[in-house]
């Protein structure tokens, strides 16, 4: 990742607190026996949220999923979006990162495809073609409303790098998600967040005085 | 953070050393060679969980992630996905989905400290997601799994990376391919079957690859059922790969469901398949260099498709109309699909009037071109190309005026180094007792076994056909002669992906270039 995360102090602090939860149960299993067992740390308990400053939507042409030329912009649409970062041949996170946006275009009901968008972005451009794409796309159901994007590697790694997505080696990208409020605040979130969690945080985001942040 | 988070086990771990009772059980891993040399029922239909996410009925396998609320399914949760294909765990973005192997599923796993494995906590940890107290990370499923798949899964896992690959023993590896062995292409399935035994007794003769030889296991593609059914025989008899043989819709897949890696295949590649390797540009790919070809020379060349209505017809079809969807400068082609067999020529000469296309693409064959072009009057000057392929071994044959009027893309070499090649295969074939007359398909032959053999050789002593596919993802500009060089990569599968655009000369009636060697960006 090409951009130092700015931390945000409360939620940073909180997720430290959950870690060393973690790690004292991964630590201590089976060790514990006959003793109470260590209470589970709730999921999502390594999603860290930041607000990402200063970033620009570059005007680049991409390649959707069924060949057609796309500017970013116009497959972010005019409302709230969030983008992930994933490759087709991705071991471990990317078919659950990938699932998690399927519930979510799900779970947002009405405002999905109209104030609220959903883009995919391939770290892969030399093996996800739009081909690649499509096919992987459908494993997952996807619905008009959610993009999957591959293009030129210099047009792609300038949209990823911009967004803060790039991965140097793209098998040690982390699972990060960009959410945006169409009006130029945006933050990221790293770690498999819940479709729930980044509902709220795209909810919080466009909505910053109602709070509706999950737990 | 990985760091700190890295360290801050450590410490904890040494704590709970400390303090706890230790008692660890450790369970020798048992020798599975003998019992996992070929798996039963249950572990098979385990594989197919493991391996593809599919159950004994066809069912996709499913499993929740998150908080339980996303969904994967089938192959996206596949365990072979995340685990690795031998069990053998892999790492990604700092989440690590660990070995299941029996070794280090029922012995201590020193990282998070707990016990070896046994049933009751291996199912909790695959349906709940709980290794004791600890819950497992988000990204593994919980899988909702009946009794008996379950069961499936722990026979499967029992021999996770203890398998013996199919077709692959101590001195022996068989390769499959399915040629016609009897009726009206008799002769060519003898010059084929003589061309790979060839290169595989020259193999033999430098003590084999990692002192394995190669045995060919032929069934005749002419046989009852046709070349599919033939095909799918092979897929039964043990092979640890196939070779230039028909290839059906579906790629072919062994008793385990697993895909044999199939080499210089004679069809395209089909949609599902991730084991073909083809040795030259489908019709495809063709038609976009044709169309990179006729942009050079035109702004907008509006093409207009010629071809039989089979599967050839339309790959040159589709592949010019993808061609042209990405480049927005040109017009969409227009296509006039005949009954394979009954070309009509003067229809297709007046519907081609009515057109003014800038260009026309013609898929049938020599004497259909030729017809063609006898039908079109001399005022209709349009530039015309073909695949080279229908002109077979004999350019000579081809009408005089057809010739004068057609480009053909090309996506052999063209020169005397080349001739010098074949007339080197003709002899030797001769040599073999082989007929060597129509050899096109022995080149096909000769150039799969080559390419096979260079693939087994990076493969390593311990091929499997994992390894083997993976080993053929690395050529770059493998020389086989008879052919372009060969690379491939994991998003490309087709080892040629350039052409040149030939036509053939009316008075020497051979084959010369009229353009640079072409090429298009390959996808899968
Ligand atoms: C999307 C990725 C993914 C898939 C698919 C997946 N797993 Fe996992 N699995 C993981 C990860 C990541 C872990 C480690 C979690 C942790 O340690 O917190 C894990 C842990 C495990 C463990 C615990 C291992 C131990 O050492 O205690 C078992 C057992 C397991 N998985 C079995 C399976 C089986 C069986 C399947 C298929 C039915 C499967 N997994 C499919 C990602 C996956």
């Amino acid at each position: 990742m090409s951009m130092a995360l700015a931390t945000h102090p409360l939620r940073h602090a909180r997720a430290l607190v959950l870690v060393g939860a973690a790690l004292f149960a991964a630590g201590c299993e089976g060790e514990s026996k006959g003793a109470p067992p260590v209470p589970l740390p709730p999921p999502g308990a390594d999603v860290r949220v930041a607000p990402l400053a200063k970033v620009v939507v570059p005007d680049v042409e991409l390649v959707d999923q069924d060949g057609q030329t796309v500017l970013l912009r116009d497959a972010l649409g005019p409302g709230a979006f969030a983008i992930q970062f994933v490759f087709t041949t991705c071991t471990t996170i990317c078919s659950p990162m990938t699932a998690v946006f399927a519930r979510l275009a799900h779970d947002l009901g009405d405002s999905f495809g109209n104030d609220i968008r959903l883009v995919s972005l391939t770290l892969d451009p030399a093996i996800d073609g739009p081909e690649a794409l499509r096919r992987y796309a459908d494993q997952f159901g996807r619905r008009e409303g959610w993009t999957f994007l591959t293009g030129r590697p210099d047009r792609l790694s300038r949209a990823l790098r911009a967004l803060g997505g790039d991965a140097r080696v793209k098998e040690e990208h982390r699972p990060l998600t960009v959410i945006g409020d169409g009006q130029g605040k945006f933050v990221l979130v790293d770690g498999l967040a819940s479709p729930a969690r980044l509902r709220a945080e795209i909810a919080a985001l466009r909505h910053p005085a109602k709070n509706t942040e999950a737990p | 953070m990985i760091e700190r988070w890295g360290m801050g086990a450590v410490v904890l771990m040494g704590a709970c050393l400390l303090l706890g009772g230790s008692e660890s059980r450790p369970e020798a891993p048992r020798d599975r060679g003998a019992s996992c040399a070929s798996l039963g029922p249950a572990a098979r239909r385990g594989k197919a969980l493991y391996h593809q996410g599919r159950g004994a009925e066809g069912e996709p396998l499913v499993g929740l992630v998150g908080d339980g609320s996303a969904r994967l399914s089938g192959a996206s949760a596949a365990c072979a996905r995340c685990h690795g294909f031998s069990g053998e765990g892999t790492e990604e973005g700092g989440i690590a989905a660990p070995a299941l192997t029996p070794e280090s599923l029922f012995s201590p796993d020193a990282r998070t400290g707990r016990p070896g494995h046994d049933e009751a906590t291996l199912l909790a940890a695959i349906r709940e997601g709980r290794v004791g107290a600890r819950r497992l990370g988000p990204a593994m499923p919980r899988f909702t799994l009946d009794t008996s798949a379950l069961a499936d899964l722990r026979a499967y896992l029992a021999c996770l990376g203890h398998e013996r690959e199919p077709g692959v023993s101590a001195g022996v590896i068989r390769v499959g391919a399915a040629w016609p062995m009897s009726g009206p292409a008799k002769a060519q399935g003898a010059a084929m079957a003589a061309a790979a035994a060839d290169v595989f007794a020259e193999i033999e003769a430098e003590g084999g690859v990692f002192r394995r030889r190669i045995e060919l296991v032929l069934e005749d593609s002419n046989g009852p059922g046709g070349p599919h059914a033939a095909a799918a025989r092979l897929a039964r008899r043990e092979v640890f790969a196939m070779m230039s043989s028909p290839i059906a819709a579906e790629p072919l897949r062994d008793d385990e469901g697993e895909e044999i890696p199939h080499l210089a295949p004679l069809g395209p590649t089909p949609p599902d398949a991730e084991r073909v390797f083809q040795v030259r540009p489908g019709l495809d790919m063709l038609a976009q260099i044709v169309l990179a070809h006729a942009a050079t020379s035109r702004r907008t060349p509006a093409f207009h498709v010629i071809a039989p209505d089979d599967a050839a017809g339309r790959l040159l079809r589709d592949g010019l109309a993808r061609g042209q969807a990405t480049r927005r400068d040109l017009a969409a082609p227009s296509a006039w699909l005949f009954v394979p067999g009954s070309f009509d020529a003067a229809a297709a000469a007046a519907e081609t009037r009515a057109r003014v296309p800038d260009a026309i693409l013609f898929g049938g064959t020599a004497e259909e071109l030729g017809a063609f072009v006898r039908a079109l009057s001399s005022a209709d000057e349009v530039p015309m190309y073909a695949p080279s392929a229908i002109l077979g071994d004999a350019p000579a044959a081809l009408d005089p005026r057809a010739a004068r009027r057609t480009l053909f893309v090309h996506a052999g070499p063209v020169d005397d180094h080349v001739s010098a090649r074949v007339r080197d295969l003709r002899a030797r074939l001769q040599a073999r007792g082989a007929p060597a007359g129509r050899i096109g398909l022995a080149i096909s032959a000769e150039v799969a076994a080559r390419t096979l053999i260079e693939g087994l050789r990076r493969a390593g002593g311990r091929p499997t056909r994992r390894a083997f596919v993976a080993a053929l993802e690395t050529l770059r500009d493998f020389e086989v002669g008879l052919s372009a060089p060969l690379s491939f990569s994991r998003g490309n599968h087709v080892g040629v992906t350039g052409a040149y655009v030939v036509r053939v000369d009316p008075v020497a009636r051979e084959i010369v270039r009229v353009s640079e060697w072409l090429t298009v960006a390959p996808h899968r």
